[in-house]
């Protein structure tokens, strides 16, 4: 059993008016291993136990719009602004699903050491949004790190007034849910239950050569509800459109369509052998590919399996494959997870005409690409991080991505 | 081959006819006693493995017993009709089947669709109808069955053992079918079990194994209903080691008692052949004249011995024997010689008695007188010829006696024959011919076998007399003889003088000694040859003599 402690020193802010409360917050997290690259931590409860250590740009300082293509953020942290173009630069230049979030980055430079001048290509509206994406996470330099031990040193423009430290136990289910019947853990991280946005969304990729006829056979027998209900644990809810329906008014529109599951084709004369490649980091992507197995055996195609390492299923993604099984966080806005879904399908084009419209008008063509299925991405479902807290713990809220602000939490007295 | 190389050989024959016949005769009847119980070990492992088989149904038959009984069972037969069907029905088979060491559980409803499955939780909601079918045997029958799982590799079927169990809930009924897979655990359990290599096929294929193939495997197979074999391989390394370690000691033992063998067939066969040797030598010294010859100093024992002590008995007696027929001979030589000498002297004294009694009678008739010088004259004159004669006589038998030993050296015996022959000249009617045949080599005396050339050059002369004639002196090879030949134009041999021409004092010739073919005969002798006589055939007449000599080696 791993323990990653997380030693958080006193700060001297105050919130609400209210003095600090101190202690040492227990979380549990039900979760395999921790990936330490932001761009591979992106299950939900990767991404928050990753912010822990690691904070992406919009929460590193204030951005501002000086120029309609230009972002400003200014550290207010001692994070350095070479660090935030280093790692912007880096997210560029990486293949990975979340390339494309930077894509309309021209140019970041450090104008200062606490400043950063981002040149955009186009006036990208929720670029400041798309900052906050966990995998751009940076490492600020006040974190020192021993063997076993990641210390946070003070630094008064973190919102950290309340803890003294978190604690984050590695577990399995059955032991969260031990510890937080016995009061060892106040939180759980990995619940089966919880409120916040679900934007884990899971896809499964083929080969464009597969055509149609696979497309109708696994939208005739993949039954997404009752997949998502019996092999996907919850919080979840079944994916039919590219990416998932949003809280803005036109994002909920996603919510409301569903796709006509197609009449269940004749099984093919000839069986062929199609090999699944999934993420050996997701007990769901193991359940859903046997489940793949079982429906789509009867009708000619003979799945085999090959488990992968996230990072190895990753380099995958950029080449060729028969099915691919992947997981990816996508941000609240529809446009800029229509970008990654797209990328997924490598259809990256599919979007370079909405630069131009308004606000409105380009939500509602997203919206409306959104809904339209591609032939070779099929999303299954998706998932959130369902987090649970004992009473004592107090003031525990969400980020727009659905991933729980530890930092926030101040423990009450019993 | 030599009496002590056949005996030792003999032995080592015998040695190895043991090692050829007995060794592959000794490992065989060891290779079948040991294939025996070796048979026997592994029909001993079979029947442990066909109580771990029993024991296994038996296992199956009472988790599925429990499981029936069970109330978590019987929840899930209540909840089973819920839409959706609450977690604790789609998950229930996983829950139950872990604890009660199940590889198989499908929960199945009515119509046969899965409920939940265990080892497929993908199947939930999809039909399984090969478990299903077990349903609808007899109640608690653990049969063999395909059961489809998730690999790696797609959906593939693996073979199980397993039995159903009904549950009621009102008029409802939840099948549960469960057992165990025929998988890697239970292979390694049954190789741990056995030591042998387990080889679990179905379909065709090798599903799953465990164990390493043993050398020499002895295979048995268990057969699985029809839809799997367990295949065992044991090992045989035993027998082979076994086997190997005799033949090792019975080759060394072997290759011992071939050694001891030819050992002991040596010592043997020297000892067994010594005396025989000695005997063998003892003999052949006989036969090259060697009297008396004993053996001794040899070891021996029974019959070896009685024989060396007959073999020198029987040369004393034969030396002693030798000795009195040599001394008996010598007598006889010598009272034969005294009489040839006897005769020979003899002959002459009558005519110097008669002549010297006439002699006496005419000097008593009166003075001298010119008749009594005529007789005196003659009378002196027969005498004087008469001593010449007893004196050749005399010369010629001490020659015959004091013959030397012939020096022998490489002689060309043409070349010789011509310088004797270039001495002789025609006269009073005598002609001399040589007909020599150049290049023949011998190992001779040159002046003895001069001397044999001069005699019978002598004896031709004698032989023809006053009427004169032609004397033929040829050489010539024969092979590996040289043949010195000399013929005259004389009367010939009589026949009756034939066969002893060439003993002493025989002679046809009125003045003859008949010591010059003896002395030509001894010669010939002495040079390892002989001499022969013949007729010149008719119509014309006259004596030929050969010396016969072996031609020298080396040209």
């Amino acid at each position: 059993m791993k323990w990653l402690c997380l030693v958080l020193t006193p700060s001297l802010a105050f919130a609400g008016g209210r003095a600090r409360a101190g202690g040492m917050l227990e979380a549990a997290a039900v979760v395999k291993s921790a990936h330490g690259d932001p761009l591979l931590a992106d299950t939900p409860l990767e991404a928050t136990l990753l912010q822990l250590t690691k904070l992406p740009p919009c929460k590193l300082g204030e951005l501002s719009r000086p120029a309609p293509r230009t972002v400003r953020l200014v550290l207010k942290t001692a994070t350095k602004a070479s660090e935030v173009v280093t790692t912007l630069l880096r997210v560029r230049d990486t293949p990975s699903p979340y390339r494309v979030l930077l894509a309309p980055l021209k140019s970041a430079t450090a104008t200062s050491p606490i400043t950063v001048e981002m040149e955009l290509d186009g006036l990208a509206p929720d670029f400041e949004q798309v900052l906050c994406h966990p995998s751009l996470a940076v490492t600020p330099s006040f974190f020192a790190s021993t063997a076993e031990r990641l210390v946070a040193n003070a630094d008064p423009a973190l919102p950290r007034p309340w803890l003294d430290g978190i604690t984050i136990r590695a577990t399995d289910a059955r032991t969260a849910d031990r510890l937080i019947a016995q009061r060892k853990a106040q939180v759980l991280l990995g619940a089966d239950s919880g409120d916040g946005p679900l934007l884990y969304a899971t896809y499964l990729i083929a080969d464009p050569k597969l055509g149609p006829a696979f497309a109708q056979a696994l939208e005739a027998t993949i039954d997404r509800p009752g997949l998502t209900r019996f092999f996907v644990r919850p919080p979840a809810r079944p994916l039919s459109t590219l990416v998932p329906p949003s809280s803005d008014p036109l994002g909920k529109k996603l919510g409301e369509v569903s796709w006509a599951a197609p009449s269940k084709p004749t099984a093919l004369a000839t069986p062929i052998e199609l090999t699944l490649l999934y993420d050996t980091a997701v007990d769901e992507h193991r359940a859903v590919a046997e489940r793949l197995q079982v429906k789509l055996g009867p009708l000619g195609y003979r799945l085999k399996l090959e488990a992968l390492q996230r990072r190895q299923l990753r380099e995958r993604l950029t080449g060729t494959f028969d099915l691919l099984l992947t997981g990816v966080l996508m941000p609240p806005q529809p446009a800029p997870a229509l970008a990654i879904a797209l990328s997924l399908a490598k259809e990256n084009g599919r979007l370079s005409d909405l630069d131009g419209l308004s606000d409105s008008a380009r939500t509602e063509a997203v919206v409306e690409r959104a809904s339209k299925p591609v032939p070779n991405l099929f999303p299954l479902f998706v998932q959130g991080l369902g987090v649970s807290a004992s009473r004592e713990v107090q003031h525990l809220s969400r980020d727009a991505y659905g991933l729980p602000r530890l930092d926030d939490v101040f423990l009450a007295p019993e | 081959m030599r009496l002590r190389w056949t005996i030792a050989l003999a032995f080592i024959a015998l040695a190895m006819l043991q090692v050829v016949v007995v060794v592959p005769l000794a490992l065989r009847n060891l290779s079948r006693l040991l294939a025996a119980q070796q048979e026997a070990r592994v029909d001993q492992m079979m029947i442990a493995v066909e109580a771990e088989s029993a024991r296994l149904r038996e296992d199956v038959r009472a988790a599925m017993d429990e499981l029936g009984q069970s109330q978590a069972l019987e929840d899930v037969a209540r909840d089973a009709a819920k839409v959706p069907a609450p977690p604790h029905v789609t998950t229930a088979a996983a829950t139950l089947m872990r604890p009660r060491n199940l590889d198989v559980l499908a929960l199945l409803d009515e119509e046969g669709r899965t409920l939940s499955s265990g080892h497929l939780p993908a199947r939930l909601g999809e039909p399984d109808d090969p478990l299903f079918a077990v349903t609808r045997l007899a109640p608690k029958q653990v049969v063999p069955r395909e059961v489809e799982l998730s690999s790696s590799s797609g959906l593939v079927q693996a073979p199980a053992i397993v039995t159903a169990r009904a549950v009621d809930w009102g008029d409802r009924r939840v099948w549960a079918v469960g057992g165990v897979l025929l998988d890697e655990a239970r292979a390694t359990s049954l190789s741990k079990l056995t030591g042998a290599r387990v080889e679990v096929h179905s379909g065709g294929r090798m599903i799953t194994s465990s164990g390493e193939l043993p050398k020499a495997p002895i295979r048995r197979s268990i057969d699985v209903g029809t839809i799997a074999e367990i295949r065992l391989f044991f090992s045989g390394a035993d027998l082979i080691a076994t086997r190997t370690e005799v033949l090792r000691a019975f080759i060394v033992l072997a290759g011992l008692g071939f050694l001891l063998a030819i050992v002991a067939g040596f010592i043997i066969s020297r000892r067994v052949t010594r005396p025989v040797e000695a005997l063998t030598e003892a003999a052949r010294q006989i036969a090259q004249g060697t009297p008396g010859v004993q053996v001794s100093g040899v070891p021996a024992s029974g019959e070896l011995k009685t024989l060396i002590t007959t073999f020198n008995r029987m040369t004393d007696d034969l030396k002693s024997a030798t000795d009195r027929l040599v001394a008996s001979e010598r007598i006889a030589a010598w009272q034969e010689v005294a009489r040839r000498l006897a005769h020979e002297i003899k002959n002459p004294l009558t005519p110097i008695r008669m002549s010297l009694e006439t002699l006496l009678a005419a000097s008593q008739r009166g003075p001298v007188d010119e008749r009594f010088m005529g007789i005196f004259k003659e009378s002196a004159h027969a005498v004087l010829e008469e001593v010449d004669r007893l004196k050749r006589i005399v010369d010629e038998f001490s020659q015959f006696a004091r013959l030397p030993r012939p020096s022998l050296a490489p002689l060309n015996l043409s070349e010789a024959v011509q310088q004797v022959m270039s001495l002789y000249s025609p006269h009073d009617g005598l002609r001399y011919v040589a007909e020599l045949e150049p290049g023949l080599m011998v190992m001779g005396d040159r002046d003895q076998l001069t001397q044999v050339l001069v005699n019978l050059v002598k004896n031709a002369e004698e032989a023809m007399g006053s009427t004169g004639g032609a004397v033929t002196v040829k050489t010539l090879g024969a092979g590996a003889q040289i043949v010195l030949e000399v013929a005259d134009s004389g009367p010939g041999i009589p026949p009756d003088l034939k066969d002893r021409i060439f003993e002493p004092y025989v002679t046809s010739k009125p003045q003859g000694t008949g010591l010059g073919l003896a002395i030509a005969m001894r010669i010939a002798q002495e040079h390892d040859g002989r001499m022969e006589v013949g007729n010149v055939p008719p119509p014309q007449t006259g004596a030929v003599f050969r010396l016969v000599l072996p031609r020298m080696s080396g040209r």
